[in-house]
């Protein structure tokens, strides 16, 4: 800067800084705040498991992160949101071809598995996290209570604490809480519902983390975001789907050899069940590829992987129960609540999310709004999220964030 | 008798330390004697008549006669915060109250001929935060103490026209208290391309305070100081000073190391190989016994620069005295701090500061009343030294303006009080928590919230002449 800016400059000041002495101190405008929300989103904070982490694909890393409809919801609000970026290829690498099994790869690494792991990109450290959701958490990890799931990434996430202790270092305004799903949807996914949270463990792991979040932040306000529907979740298809010979057709080729159909699956109870893609890897092994949708049928089979119709209506009854209870949390702190089942409901209508794999397609098998793992969104599933939280957040709290382009 | 005299002020100088928060450009200071303040610091081109000419306008020794002796004491008291972005919080500084003594001696002959020695503080710095301030990574604590000993001679080159000057002795001490980041601390274990993996790669968050280090320091320099002083007419007068640069280089420094508990542990499956549980604190202690944090030596090295300041003073107005300033500092030699110690494993530290030279207006107007107390009243206005990438807790400069009044009340023939008060403003200024690691980082990049100085400074001076 030369001397005779500087001599203009202390000029200015002389005159400018004279002329704003009538002011009383320093210009807190300065400091950078969101211009939506009126004060409430000046702070927003994202607990929850992998929907919310942005896991996608049967992995995580920076890209899918980005894609969290936390990440879109954080950008509309204009405030700032920071997460936890695993640096590419991922921990673990996202699928990138559902036939083969290709995870993200980049060149001159060695194969990436579903071991892999690269770890928090070093370069985005921070304080303060925004975007504490873990993969795998399910209600009681919140709080690290009892039956919690801790895994690698809770450390790489939350670096020694809890989701909750996390959250409050962000001195929340607003917060959106997506627990719950892993309460249920393993077990379920597996045939196995019965070992899903009890209700009254799940209320009570619920209101623990409720009850400390608001206890570190009295004011903070939010949506609680219900438990999603399992029987929704693509990577179920309905038993029907095996009488179609192309579809059948189409899981041998993904098994590597000729898959049987039990009779079971095409007539009677086990044709209202609902079986598991991932059936398809144990296919592989067994000495007979065969499909069985009833337990008893044949020894041994129709239960790991296949949700029969009773089960089905246990599942559907416990996540009712989960959700009455998130709403009635809701109603009662004065949160929003946001139901996901209307939005998954509606884009199994319009074919975003399939009812049945497309075993032809190795990119989109699930829809377009749902990754490679037949569980998690994709990018335009997180988009679909976001803009149906924009609408829920908007009509609660009268405020105007802007929805996201399709 | 005149040595034990000036051995007993050096003592009382000392005794009062040196500590101060920067109220002009940098770590700048102005509170040298007492008139010259009251009158907005514009006192080169219109001196005060006292011996704390020997830093205002070395020239101006000559308009004195016989003896003159100063002796001042100047209060800071800073108030100074810091408001994160995203309401993540405001922290408050916590800096003590500074006291900055001077002390002048003068005797001007019958010819005009001036002799004397000043003991001032041009440049001095506490900056001070709390244990949970978010930026203590770059600074909990700095402290720089400098004393300028410069023995003045002046003259008169004729009846209007004067010079002075004479040799400065700088004598500086610096302290820096950091806290130390286990997120930027390598693990020993290694990521599948065989690279280090640090702390905060498993989640360590940033600002994990696993240590703190202290660097302490002195060191002595040599400069000069120059002026001219004149009467252009019966009503107008200039003057000129310039006082060069002096750079300390602080070889003797000491570094210590504290280790402060985090409490943390690893969880299952972790990269190290570890068992859930282990304590984080453990994995890093042998770095205070026998690694990289043991007690070591340091130096680093800081410039103090030069400054050349002209004015003018105008009598014109019955029983007023107006005047007007111009001052530059060469802050752009300050391009960075380096801090080398003595184990390789810390090699040496640097940060970025690339100061700008700043100016400074200064006006100033002085009333005597028929009592001869002398009403003076002033303004400065200061552009800040540290570029937008370069404000930080250990100097959140800014554009200030510092309003002062004074007062000075003889008694008798031979003694005067004078004292002046001073309130800085500033309006606050975007900057930053975080080391800057590389020139490429800007501004927008680094700055992640707003801080606010202002200061109270109260001066008083006794003079004596005889």
């Amino acid at each position: 800067m030369s001397r005779l800016s500087h001599f203009v400059r202390g000029a200015a000041v002389a005159a400018l800084v004279g002329a704003a002495a009538s002011c009383a101190g320093p210009d807190h405008n300065l400091v950078t705040l969101p211009t939506v929300g009126g004060g409430l989103f000046t702070s927003y904070v994202a607990l929850g498991n992998s929907l919310t982490a942005g896991y996608q694909s049967g992995g995580i890393n920076d890209s899918t992160q980005r894609q969290s409809f936390a990440v879109l919801l954080a950008h509309q609000m204009g405030t700032r949101f920071a997460y936890p970026s695993l640096v590419n290829p991922g921990c673990p690498p996202p699928l990138t071809n559902f036939a083969t099994g290709a995870r993200v790869t980049p060149k001159g690494y060695p194969a990436s598995t579903d071991a892999t792991c690269f770890l928090r990109d070093p370069a985005s450290a921070t304080d303060v996290l925004n975007n504490v959701a873990v993969p795998g958490a399910n209600s009681a990890d919140p709080t690290g209570g009892p039956g919690s799931a801790a895994n690698a990434l809770t450390t790489f996430v939350l670096g020694g604490l809890t989701q909750a202790q996390r959250a409050l270092v962000a001195k929340p305004t607003f917060a959106t809480i997506w627990i719950g799903n892993n309460d249920i949807l393993a077990y379920a996914l597996n045939g196995t519902p019965q070992f899903a949270t009890p209700q009254a463990t799940f209320v009570s792991n619920y209101n623990a983390m409720m009850t400390q979040l608001m206890a570190g932040a009295p004011t903070l306000k939010g949506v609680l975001m219900g438990v999603v529907q399992v029987a929704l979740a693509p990577q179920l298809f309905p038993a029907a789907a095996l009488a179609n010979p192309q579809f059948v057709a189409g899981l041998s080729v993904a098994v590597g050899k000729q898959v049987l159909v039990h009779p079971d699956c095409l007539a009677g109870p086990g044709a209202q069940s609902l079986i598991n893609i991932q059936i398809v890897s144990a296919l592989r092994t067994a000495p007979v590829p065969m499909i069985v949708c009833a337990k008893g049928d044949v020894p041994g089979a129709g239960d790991v992987g296949i949700l029969d119709v009773d089960e089905q209506a246990f599942v559907q009854n416990t996540v009712n129960g989960y959700n009455a209870y998130i709403k009635a949390k809701a109603d009662s702190l004065g949160w929003a609540y946001w139901d996901p089942n209307t939005v998954l409901t509606q884009l199994k209508a319009t074919g975003a999310v399939s009812t049945v794999p497309n075993l032809a397609s190795s990119t989109a098998p699930f829809g377009t709004a749902i990754s490679l793992d037949g569980v998690h969104p994709s990018a335009s599933g997180h988009i679909a999220i976001a803009n149906a939280l924009i609408q829920t957040i908007n009509a609660k709290f009268n405020t105007s964030i802007p929805a996201i382009s399709q | 008798m005149k040595g034990n005299r000036f051995a007993r002020y050096w003592v009382a100088l000392a005794s009062l330390g040196i500590p101060a928060v920067v109220s002009a450009q940098g770590f700048g200071l102005n509170e040298i004697g007492s008139c010259a303040i009251g009158r907005g610091y514009a006192a080169t081109g219109a001196p005060c008549k006292d011996a704390s000419v020997i830093y205002w306008n070395p020239a101006a020794a000559s308009t004195l006669s016989g003896n003159s002796l100063l002796i001042a004491g100047g209060s800071i008291a800073v108030t100074g915060a810091f408001t994160r972005d995203s309401a993540l919080g405001r922290t408050n500084a916590d800096v003590p109250t500074s006291y900055v003594p001077s002390i002048f001696f003068n005797h001007t002959d019958a010819n005009g001929f001036a002799w004397g020695l000043g003991v001032y503080v041009p440049y001095g710095l506490t900056s001070q935060w709390p244990a949970s301030f978010p930026g203590r990574f770059l600074a909990d604590k700095a402290s720089i103490k400098t004393i300028y000993i410069q023995p003045n001679f002046a003259w008169k080159l004729n009846d209007n026209w004067m010079v002075g000057g004479g040799p400065i002795i700088g004598h500086s001490d610096v302290e820096l208290i950091q806290s130390l980041d286990l997120a930027d601390q390598p693990t020993g274990a290694k990521d599948p391309l065989g690279n280090p993996i640090f702390f905060r790669q498993l989640g360590i968050a940033r600002r994990t305070e696993f240590a703190r280090g202290t660097l302490k320091g002195s060191a002595n320099a040599y400069g000069f100081a120059l002026g001219i002083y004149g009467r252009i007419n019966d009503r107008w007068t200039m003057g000129a000073r310039y006082m060069s640069a002096l750079d300390f280089a602080y070889n003797n420094g000491n570094a210590t190391f504290q280790q402060v508990p985090t409490g943390l542990t690893l969880a299952a499956n972790n990269p190290l190989g570890l068992p859930a549980g282990t304590p984080v604190d453990a994995l890093v202690a042998s770095q205070f016994s026998s690694g990289a944090l043991t007690s070591q030596g340091g130096t680093t090295s800081l410039p103090h620069p030069d400054q050349a300041e002209i004015g003018f003073g105008y009598t014109g107005l019955d029983r007023w005295l107006l005047s007007a300033d111009y001052e530059w500092i060469g802050w752009g030699r300050f391009h960075q701090l380096d801090i080398n110690f003595a184990n390789p494993a810390l090699g040496t530290r640097t940060q970025i500061e690339d100061y700008n030279n700043t100016s400074a207006i200064r006006l100033g107007a002085q009333y005597t009343d028929h009592n001869n107390w002398q009403w003076r009243v002033g303004f400065a206005g200061v552009s800040a030294a540290a570029p937008d990438e370069t404000v930080t807790p250990i100097i959140p400069e800014q554009d200030r303006a510092n309003y002062t009044a004074g007062l000075g009340i003889p008694f008798g023939k031979t003694l005067a009080l004078d004292a002046s008060y001073t309130y800085v403003w500033t309006p606050g200024r975007r900057g930053r928590i975080d080391d800057r690691a590389n020139r490429t980082i800007t501004a927008t990049q680094l700055n992640s919230g707003v801080y606010t100085l202002a200061a109270n400074i109260v001066t008083v001076a006794l003079k004596a002449s005889f």
